[in-house]
């Protein structure tokens, strides 16, 4: 039970070897310090896994958690988490959804659930309230993700009540490592969490409920929601360019910017990119936006696939399947995300390991037949990896740092920590490159701090610069950790943006914040140490504690949910420490590091020791990358947290 | 004759991708004609970002026969 509204003050841990089922115990403190989301998954992992364990070892944990808003109707907070050691990194990975089955655990009276062991037979879950059943899945094993969905549907007591669905495709099934999990049509697409269930032998879980969730102050709260989902669409990116381009309509400045992540990241422009664009997706293919559960955004594209609807491509896929690979055929991306969903897995990984294959192919490394620009075979490749037939699909199957280890090339394998980038050139947003190289599941964008919004997509600093990014990059990480583990899309802190800024890029408040922002470092290093001096809610602009504060009866502000943010990160990086990660893993393929971007620029690329040595600094970290143990105190992490990473006498 | 491609949601307002026009002097001038051809308002115009063969510009810099604009309203995010 819990104190607290926006909880249902439950947890469900099934042991799938044992099926022992139990419920898990965590405190009021505990959620004041975790929240919910990644953060409450990290710190229920750093309980249980103490030791290095490999991704596909019964003992790993599959914890799915929602955060305090998710199920209250706040904007965009149907996204939940799903947490475990990833087969791509060895680390701990966390992957958001948007799919129903976040609000639909909370309706059946659990915020979270802990999968552990690993079943005999092949099987699924199905959680009606109290009711937890294990049942066969043989019928369902082989079926790609939106059969599998339908089938589950149609077995339901009551077929027409919806359920919440997490399943795998083949590619879990088959161990693919970085094989996602579906929730209707959208994705856990990170870090392989669909093969940690496939290795379980779990196909997947519904859920079905019929439990109410507490809002502490009701007035209050649907006040702010009401004026929240009305700033949201009225602001230029929450309201306009989300809605119309989606994710997709960054493909056109980040090619203005030399963003667009080029012929494996070895350019940063392609001369075809209008053909792969968001303008181009709008203008001949897209059939209507949509939307997750509660969203007034509505980013997602629905396009044509073989005459069905279906969810089109994001940003990412667009350019990793687009320039990263020389194709400008938009109408094979749009295939090749449908199959990729259906089959089960990440795109951005399935991508960036194919784009570094060509190249291994390409410098004669690796003979796999596959080239840059051809691409009459990746419908057949997409297929073999899933189903992991033949040797050269089998190791695209195993993402880009084992296939480096096996054939070389790691200078240019697009990965950071064994997870593949996603689709910006770090070279020119150097800070990005700095969130790439220390973001706690590997080469991702928005765990890395999404850097690249301030320097080319939304205001303009100076790309090139190290100075201030450091800062600006535990800042933004703290509050995308935060935001996500308070259960809403980390799109909806966009509108933390004022209007006017987004909308006159030229005018000269804008311009002199763009000069300014490199020289703002120690200020925003200041208040990430001290968050106390950010006691303040802005209601408009960033509306998440304010509303987290109403549901819960938890007193939040700005500073303290930065505060909470940041004790998630460190949380993370310990559990990653524990699992054997060094500074060392804190890095970027050299290309990006020692390889101009232009040859005319000496500054296009990442200064990463620079960059790093500052922001371990401004993180309060030693110089090996280890939070420091008056941090972990100030932080009010785990005691013990010390002596896991400087040994046993720390304490 | 300079080229002028479009981008943002300003392209999907005006449904226009790109258009030739003839002007040799600087980006507001192309603006005005853009402006005067496609009925776009100026201040919509003005409000964009501009790269000229690639690099970026302002509504000063200068624009010669064969130059390729991009006019992008703003966009953010992602
Ligand atoms: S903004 Fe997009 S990703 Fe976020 S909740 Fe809405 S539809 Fe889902």
């Amino acid at each position: 039970m819990s104190k607290y509204g926006g909880y249902q003050g439950k947890i469900l841990k099934i042991d799938l070897s044992t099926r022992n089922i139990s419920d898990y115990e965590i405190t009021d403190s505990e959620r004041e310090l975790y929240l919910g989301g990644k953060i409450l998954a990290a710190k229920i992992i750093y309980d249980n896994i103490k030791r290095k364990i490999d991704a596909f070892d019964p003992e790993n944990l599959l914890v799915i958690t929602t955060g305090p808003l998710n199920g209250l109707l706040a904007p965009c907070s149907s996204r939940f988490n799903i947490s475990g050691i990833s087969p791509l990194t060895g680390l701990l990975t966390s992957s958001n959804c948007g799919g129903t089955f976040g609000m639909k655990l909370k309706a059946a009276g659990y915020d979270a659930l802990i999968v552990t062991g690993k079943s005999k037979e092949r099987i699924y879950i199905e959680i009606n309230d109290d009711k937890v059943e294990f049942k066969n899945a043989d019928s369902l094993w082989g079926k790609e993700c939106m059969a599998t969905q339908e089938e589950l549907q149609n077995m339901q007591a009551n077929p027409k009540l919806k359920t919440g669905k997490i399943v795998i495709g083949p590619a879990g099934e088959n161990l693919v490592r970085y094989a996602c999990i579906l929730s209707d049509e959208r994705a856990a697409g990170r870090g392989g969490l669909g093969a940690v269930m496939g290795a379980k032998n779990l196909k997947a879980i519904t859920v079905q409920g019929t439990h109410k969730i507490e809002v502490k102050e009701k007035e209050k709260y649907q006040a702010l929601i009401k004026k929240w989902i009305e700033y949201l669409r009225k602001h230029p990116l929450t309201g306009n360019q989300l809605p119309r381009l989606g994710t997709a309509g960054l493909i056109a400045p980040m090619q203005a910017k030399n963003i667009l992540s080029t012929k494996n990241f070895s350019s940063g422009r392609f001369d075809k990119f209008e053909s792969v664009s968001g303008e181009v997706l709008a203008e001949k293919y897209l059939v209507k936006n949509s939307g997750c559960i509660s969203c007034p955004i509505h980013c997602t594209r629905v396009v044509s696939v073989n005459g069905k609807n279906v969810k089109g491509p994001e940003l990412e896929t667009l350019g990793l399947l687009g320039p990263n690979i020389l194709n400008d055929n938009l109408e094979a991306i749009l295939r090749w995300n449908y199959l990729l969903d259906e089959l089960g897995m990440d795109t951005i990984s399935f991508a960036g390991t194919l784009s570094f294959a060509m190249e291994l192919n390409e410098k004669g490394m690796w003979d796999n037949g596959l080239e840059f620009g051809k691409i009459d075979k990746i419908d057949e490749l997409i297929h073999d990896v899933a189903y992991r037939n033949g040797e050269v699909a089998y190791y695209i199957g195993e993402g880009s740092r084992i296939v480096s280890k096996k054939f070389g090339g790691s200078e240019f394998a697009g990965n950071v920590k064994g997870m593949e980038l996603a689709a910006y050139e770090p070279r020119a947003a150097v800070g990005q490159g700095l969130g790439y190289a220390v973001s706690n599941r590997g080469g991702c964008h928005l765990n890395g701090g999404y850097n690249v919004i301030l320097e080319g997509l939304g205001l303009s600093a100076n790309q090139y610069t190290p100075k201030g990014k450091a800062s600006f990059t535990m800042m933004f990480q703290d509050l995308m950790e935060a935001v996500s583990a308070g259960g809403s899309c980390l799109f909806t802190t966009y509108a933390i943006f004022p209007p006017s800024l987004i909308e006159k890029p030229n005018s000269k408040l804008t311009r002199f914040i763009n000069k300014a922002i490199p020289h703002l470092g120690s200020a925003v290093a200041l208040a990430n140490r001290f968050p106390g001096i950010l006691s303040l809610n802005l209601p408009t602009l960033f509306p998440h504690p304010l509303a987290i504060s109403y549901a819960t009866g938890m007193k939040l502000n700005f500073g303290k949910l930065k505060r909470i943010g940041e004790r998630g990160y460190n949380l993370e990086r310990i559990i990653n420490l524990t699992l054997g990660m060094t500074c060392e893993d804190d890095s970027l393929p050299k290309r990006l590091t020692d390889e101009r971007q232009q040859p005319d620029n000496k500054r296009s690329k990442v200064p990463l020791k620079k960059l790093k040595k500052t922001y371990y600094r401004v993180r309060g970290w030693d110089k090996l990358g280890r939070p420091t143990k008056s941090l972990i105190r100030r932080l009010r992490l785990p005691k013990d947290s010390a002596a896991q990473i400087y040994g046993a006498k720390a304490n | 004759m300079i080229k002028v491609n479009f981008f943002g949601v300003l392209r999907l307002d005006y449904k226009v991708s790109s258009m030739d026009v003839e002007c040799s002097k600087n980006v507001t001038e192309l603006l005005e004609r853009i402006s005067s051809q496609k009925s776009i308002p100026i201040d919509r115009l003005i409000s964009c970002s501009f790269y000229i063969n690639g690099k970026p510009a302002t509504i000063r810099s200068r624009v010669f026969d064969g130059d390729e604009v991009m006019v992008m309203s703003p966009v953010a995010g992602g």
